[in-house]
């Protein structure tokens, strides 16, 4: 035996194939010849618990861990090759138990035998231990603390994963969430309500937001307490009136910094303005992180999967036994059969399938209905510019009252009428002027998907995923516009009243808003809640009650055919998509807005889980799973990369309110920034001027330029070595069997009469060869487009 | 937990979590399953009864798969697809998301061996194509002749599995021989990243 090692990791103690590993280690065996290797100091029975294995990574979509291979429990597989093609015996439970007990039994007989010093016992102990606890919260956490896991798995068993798909991407939204929730209430939240309250106490003066609410009129006019609870609840969907003096939105942080009275002299412990700006930049980086650590795993899953596309293997062998519900199981065979049988099609007959002038045809169709859908979705974005400018600017066009705000002639005579009259339509054109621009946006979120799925019929694809994938990529460009559109008028709207000017400390009645970021603030507030009572609507029209329909009313669906309404994943996730995209937007001029978002995260969580369960049927294609996740991150961060640079255009370009909010008496709001910096002591001004200087930054841009192609240098090259490696394999095996052959013929040369042909590979071999080598360099991989 | 721990007792199930994938409360839950698909012959015999085929097909997790049966006939001692609760739990941990995924994929070749020579021929994917098909021609279960009569007429024609399987085979075999040897399909399955997510069945 060598002399005893350092360390002896618990969970070698397991594998069969631990030659490599340094530490020592004693063969065990029984009658039936399975080993365990035991460390020489174990102290007890490796005892194959739950604790030394790692789950696998089923549970999340965007979360992989990286998994041990090999982990059968150690002995119990033996590979035992004893002819050319046998499966490897595994024993049943029975016969694990019986050469369990037995090891069991020679490890006492071992432990009784030797003996040690009680050091050494007692530090070995006390290590196994720490690690086994360790490991064991480490499986707590992985296996009890899955967010809504049993959830997700009783929606897998009746819908299939790629349903699941949606739901995942919510629990990672729901994380991105939260952490931004704790960044912002830890940082910003609570010491501006800490402030404010300290200063109450102290009984200054008020000094958060010295204005009243200015940006909307009362939707109900009149007096009364039934009048005030109305317009009050109205308020809270649209984020003003009394919400805007709540911490929910920007203008009630203060601007001071916290400071303590040590030995006499002020010292500021915390500086609010720029903790306020370094936690709005501190969300982006943190999504963003996020998204990318995620990416990264997603990629080199599906990197691998990319190098051998086996079309037909991968449905076949991957039937979904998750799959607990026989409906669900009728149609999911039905998606798979009509995918073989579309692979089929697709190579016995290419592109030869239509004759020239149909598919002159249809390229011109397409061409057509292509520049439909753009015309569709510009004119729907110009006619909503169009409308909200022109109310803007025909508000604005009257005298403002000491808010600075749109009540003008328009306005006022609305209110008067409502006054009067207290008419329906009054209250609709009241309603239609302070919702139009949410309710524009949220509609055509919903309207559009389902044109673009008719117009996607109308092109004749001859392959449905071709067809998925087109509608998918006009719901992302429309959503991307609409919301581009949306933050360039919040941006035009507060961009007189927040423009830098040459006297920056203007007078109030001159601006348009007092309070320009709780107006952008409050409009982004009032889109979500929009958006939400509109996906509660669709849920109960569009899915509930057609399901009660077709459940209740036999006719239309036996004689119609009308059945519940599909689940449509890539519609529903860039929903998703587009709610994360109106979230960022508002985190950094609503600090309590991570709240809301989680709590809504969960409510869509749970509402969609109900219809899922019951009025919702799976959808008929099935998308592959890792490489739609990988799809999904990306148009993710291109939704992060928008919001950010509007974000950074809002910074850079306007100047902070000067009556409200954190930033007041800065002329811009990188101000705090620069201020700290600039007391700081002499050196780090050195260093951070010096960083910050166009010379550092695209030396390192070159830096990341260069580590980018060296890795797909490396990435390319390890590709050739599998082609290279591929191809020796095949030839080697080509070879055996052409020996086998020979060896095989000389013994029965003398009894058979078969002609033999000349070379060391017949012509059938050398034709096989030559076949997989072509396949090999793509070509025969290669999907041929029908474009 | 009634029936759960009156059966087994601490060391046992300690001895249980050691020999499978599962905690020793999976263990139970897996226990409590298995109790309510034959109550009475669980509460005669208590420690390990064996069910039938058709008890066990109760199983809504497994009544729902097309492969049911052959996964039955795998793990069963006898290979008639009746087993004892000890069966019973193995094949549900080797199912289960904790198995690593050799073991899957080894259980896998396993049931689409139909004929269990060691190979996946093209009979037996002709078979596992049949079986595909199977959910989408009724909900009930057919006979064989009768499958395969209602998926000349409807879905799929004969011609068309045959090419199919010509097609996977071209695809998985390394070794040009004519069919899908374990290695063959070891190294398929452990590329195709689809496959370790959908093959578990979680009780």
């Amino acid at each position: 035996m060598d002399p005893p090692e350092e360390d002896s990791p618990t969970k070698s103690l397991l594998m069969s194939e631990d030659k490599e590993n340094g530490s020592t280690s004693i063969k065990l065996e029984d009658d039936d010849d399975n080993e365990i290797y035991v460390n020489k100091d174990a102290t007890d029975f490796p005892d194959n618990d739950a604790v030394d294995r790692e789950p696998s990574p089923g549970s999340s979509l965007m979360k992989t861990e990286s998994r041990k291979s090999s982990e059968s429990y150690g002995t119990f597989s033996p590979d035992v090759n004893k002819g050319e093609n046998t499966v490897p015996r595994n024993l049943t439970l029975a016969e694990r138990r019986k050469s369990r007990r037995k090891q069991r039994e020679q490890f006492k007989l071992m432990r009784f035998g030797s003996s040690s010093s009680g050091i050494s016992h007692f530090t070995s102990k006390c290590v196994t231990f720490v690690e086994r606890s360790l490991k064991q919260a480490k499986v707590i956490k992985q296996n009890h603390f899955r967010i809504w896991g049993t959830s997700i798995k009783k929606i897998e068993g009746q819908l299939g994963s790629s349903v699941c798909t949606y739901f995942k991407v919510l629990v990672w939204m729901l994380k991105i969430n939260v952490v931004c929730m704790i960044l912002g209430l830890g940082l910003i939240v609570g010491p501006g309500g800490y402030m404010t309250w300290h200063h109450s106490q102290t009984k200054e003066t008020i000094f958060n937001k010295d204005d009243l609410t200015c940006n909307n009129p009362n939707f109900v006019n009149g007096t009364g307490f039934h009048v005030e609870a109305v317009n009050s609840v109205l308020q809270l969907f649209t984020g003003t009136g009394w919400m805007e003096n709540t911490a929910m939105f920007y203008g009630w942080y203060p601007t001071s910094n916290l400071t303590t009275n040590m030995q006499g002299k002020e010292k500021t412990v915390y500086y609010f303005s720029l903790a306020y700006f370094s936690v709005g930049c501190c969300y982006f980086a943190v999504s963003l992180l996020l998204m990318l650590a995620n990416l990264s795993k997603l990629f080199k899953k599906s990197a691998a999967e990319q190098l051998e596309y086996k079309p037909y293997s991968s449905v076949v062998f991957t039937w979904d036994y998750n799959i607990a519900d026989t409906e669900a199981s009728q149609l999911r065979s039905v998606s798979v059969i009509q995918s073989l049988k579309e692979e089929l099609d697709e190579d016995e007959q290419g592109d030869t399938k239509r004759s020239l002038l149909t598919q002159v045809g249809i390229f011109f169709l397409r061409v057509l209905t292509n520049l439909i859908c753009l015309a569709a979705v510009i004119g729907t974005v110009y006619l909503y510019v169009k409308e909200v400018l022109t109310e803007s600017t025909e508000s604005r066009a009257n005298s403002t009252d000491s808010c600075g705000q749109l009540i003008n002639e328009k306005t006022l005579e609305i209110g008067l009428e409502a006054i009067q009259l207290e008419d329906l339509s009054s209250h609709l054109a009241a309603f239609w002027k302070t919702y139009s621009a949410s309710i524009i946006v949220s509609g055509s979120n919903v309207l559009f998907p389902v044109f673009f799925e008719l117009i996607g019929l109308l092109e004749m694809y001859q392959f449905q995923s071709t067809r998925i994938r087109v509608t998918l990529v006009r719901t992302f460009i429309m959503k991307l516009f609409t919301v581009a559109t949306f933050l360039y008028l919040l941006y035009r709207a507060a961009g007189p009243s927040g423009g830098i000017t040459e006297d920056w400390q203007t007078e109030k009645n001159t601006l348009f808003y007092n309070c320009w970021e709780d107006y952008i603030g409050s409009q982004l507030y009032q889109l979500i809640m929009i958006d939400f009572l509109v996906f509660c609507a669709v849920l109960l029209f569009c899915e509930a009650f057609r399901s009660f329909i077709v459940t209740r009313v036999a006719f239309l669906r036996d004689k119609i055919g009308l059945t519940k309404r599909e689940f449509n994943i890539s519609t529903e996730v860039l929903d998703l998509m587009y709610k994360q995209m109106i979230f960022w937007a508002g985190f950094y001029f609503a600090p309590l807005l991570p709240i809301v978002a989680v709590i809504e995260i969960i409510v869509i969580f749970y509402l969609k889980k109900l219809s899922a369960l019951t009025n919702v049927v799976p959808p008929k294609t099935v998308v592959l799973n890792h490489q739609s996740s990988a799809t999904i991150n990306g148009l993710f961060l291109i939704s992060l990369l928008v919001v950010f640079v509007f974000i950074g255009l809002v910074i850079f370009n306007f100047q902070p309110s000067q009556f409200c909010g954190p930033f007041r008496g800065y002329k811009r709001f990188t101000d705090p920034l620069s201020n700290v910096i600039n007391h700081a002591t002499v050196l780090k001004k050195f260093i951070i001027d010096n960083l910050t200087t166009t010379a550092v930054l695209v030396i390192l841009i070159i830096l990341v330029l260069l580590v980018i192609y060296y890795y797909k240098s490396l990435a390319a090259s390890r590709n050739v070595t599998i082609e290279l490696l591929k191809e020796q394999v095949r030839n080697e095996i080509a070879e055996k069997e052409e020996i086998l052959h020979r060896t095989q013929k000389n013994r029965s040369k003398s009894l058979s009469n078969e002609k033999e042909t000349d070379g060391f590979y017949s012509k059938e071999k050398r034709k096989q060869l030559k076949r997989k080598n072509t396949e090999l360099h793509g070509f025969a991989n290669l999907r041929k487009s029908d474009l | 937990m009634g029936q759960g721990t009156s059966a087994y007792d601490q060391s046992e199930l300690a001895e249980f979590q050691d020999l499978t994938y599962f905690t020793k409360r999976e263990v139970l839950h897996v226990h409590k399953r298995f109790a309510e698909l034959a109550p009475e012959k669980v509460k005669q015999h208590g420690r390990n009864p064996t069910l039938t085929k058709e008890e066990i097909l109760l199983l809504p997790e497994l009544a729902a798969n097309p492969f049911k049966e052959r996964i039955l006939e795998v793990f069963s001692d006898a290979g008639d697809g009746n087993m004892n609760f000890e069966q019973f739990l193995d094949m549900m941990s080797q199912l289960s998301s904790k198995a690593p995924l050799e073991t899957k994929i080894d259980f896998a070749f396993k049931i689409y061996d139909f004929n269990e020579d060691g190979q996946i021929c093209e009979n037996d994917l002709q078979k596992v194509i049949l079986f595909l098909v199977q959910p989408a021609v009724t909900g009930a279960t057919l006979t064989s002749d009768e499958r395969n009569q209602v998926i000349k007429n409807s879905l799929i024609t004969d011609d068309q599995i045959k090419k199919l399987a010509q097609k996977v085979i071209n695809e998985m075999d390394m070794d040009d021989d004519g069919s899908i040897s374990y290695l063959d399909f070891k190294h398929g399955m452990s590329k195709l990243n689809g496959f370790e997510e959908s093959f578990k069945v979680t009780l």
